[in-house]
């Protein structure tokens, strides 16, 4: 009978950083910065981290842009 | 070299001033690559705050909207947010002095710590608290920081997995009714795996919402702000970031409590 497999939060790739050199994590590291910037237009209004740190669309409506908050860019 | 590595080093010159957290430090815990920005603790007196200011002006960095990097806000809990470009990519610089659910203690601890460390970053226990927010996506970071924890005591006081803590109670059942005490979903071990994972479950969306409660009543409290921001932005932009600074503390003096926000 197969042993009960552990609960998983990651995938084996995120872990297995932990088997990478520092010069090959750096190297990762910063591929996947340059990478991340794709997705810069999508995140523009957003905040990872601190206060404000909720998606943009859980903001009161009324600290939110019009694009976000209505659907339309700001003067129509 | 990652770039959160150079402005750690760069903040750092001379003396500690800044803890790298979040997103980076999950990467020098090498448990994932999944943040784009950068986060850092920032040391609570006036030279590392301009220090730091300094190091961002040559960057060539400007204020996001949020709280300016001044004492008053940061004692309060505010964050301050900022941006600038780096060979063709977009830098996002956060910091804060006073870490969602670290105690005054845990945080001198922190700081001591992390004396001499190169580079100096959070712990998994410290990260593993600020990461229990109203995001999601955050909770997987977390269970997996659970498990980095060296003391069994504390596996029981953070896992996120009812298998792993059904095999810790037998492991170490003298720990269990303390652990109890601090943590009361585990009265649910003996309820077999389904019921301690819904009571895990219970557990962790009463801390989302305590940590979503949290973040609303900032942005409550930044209404005023938010209303005179895109005026303030336009007359910030182009500026120096330090005498950028200057002109945010006075603007914001009328319309951002300094005063921590209860949630």
């Amino acid at each position: 009978m197969p042993a009960d497999p552990p609960d998983r939060f990651l995938s084996e790739e995120d872990l297995d950083l932990r088997s990478l050199t520092w010069e090959e994590l750096l190297i990762w590291w910063d591929r996947f910065l340059k990478e991340a910037q794709a997705s810069n237009d999508l995140d523009e209004f957003e905040y990872s981290h601190g206060v404000f740190a909720i998606p943009r669309r859980d903001w009161p409506a009324a600290m939110r842009p019009p694009i976000e908050r209505d659907g339309l860019p700001p003067g129509e | 070299m990652s770039v959160y590595l150079e402005l750690t080093s760069e903040f750092n010159r001379g003396r500690l001033r800044t803890i790298i957290c979040i997103g980076q430090a999950v990467v020098l815990l090498r448990l994932a690559i999944a943040s784009k920005d950068g986060d850092w603790i920032l040391r609570e007196d006036q030279e590392a705050l301009d220090h730091v200011l300094g190091e961002l002006e040559r960057r060539g960095a400007r204020y996001r909207f949020g709280a300016p990097m001044d004492l008053r806000w940061l004692r309060g809990g505010w964050s301050c947010h900022f941006e600038f470009p780096h060979q063709g990519t977009r830098v996002r610089t956060d910091f804060f002095s006073r870490p969602p659910r670290l105690s005054p203690t845990r945080l001198a601890k922190l700081w001591q710590e992390q004396e001499g460390k190169t580079p100096p970053f959070t712990a998994a226990e410290d990260l593993l608290l600020i990461k229990q927010t109203a995001r999601e996506k955050d909770w997987p970071i977390v269970g997996e920081l659970a498990r980095l924890l060296p003391d069994p005591a504390d596996q029981l006081r953070y896992s996120r997995s009812a298998k792993d803590l059904l095999t810790l109670a037998a492991a170490h059942p003298e720990l269990v009714l303390s652990a109890i005490g601090e943590r009361p979903a585990l009265a649910m071990l003996t309820a077999g795996l389904d019921g301690l994972r819904l009571e895990l479950e219970r557990e962790r969306f009463a801390v989302m919402d305590a940590d979503a409660k949290r973040v609303q009543g900032y942005l409550a409290a930044a209404t005023g702000l938010q209303s005179r921001w895109p005026g303030l932005e336009r007359k910030l932009s182009g500026l120096p970031l330090q005498q950028a600074h200057q002109l945010l503390v006075e603007s914001v003096l009328v319309c951002l409590p300094t005063h921590p926000i209860d949630s």
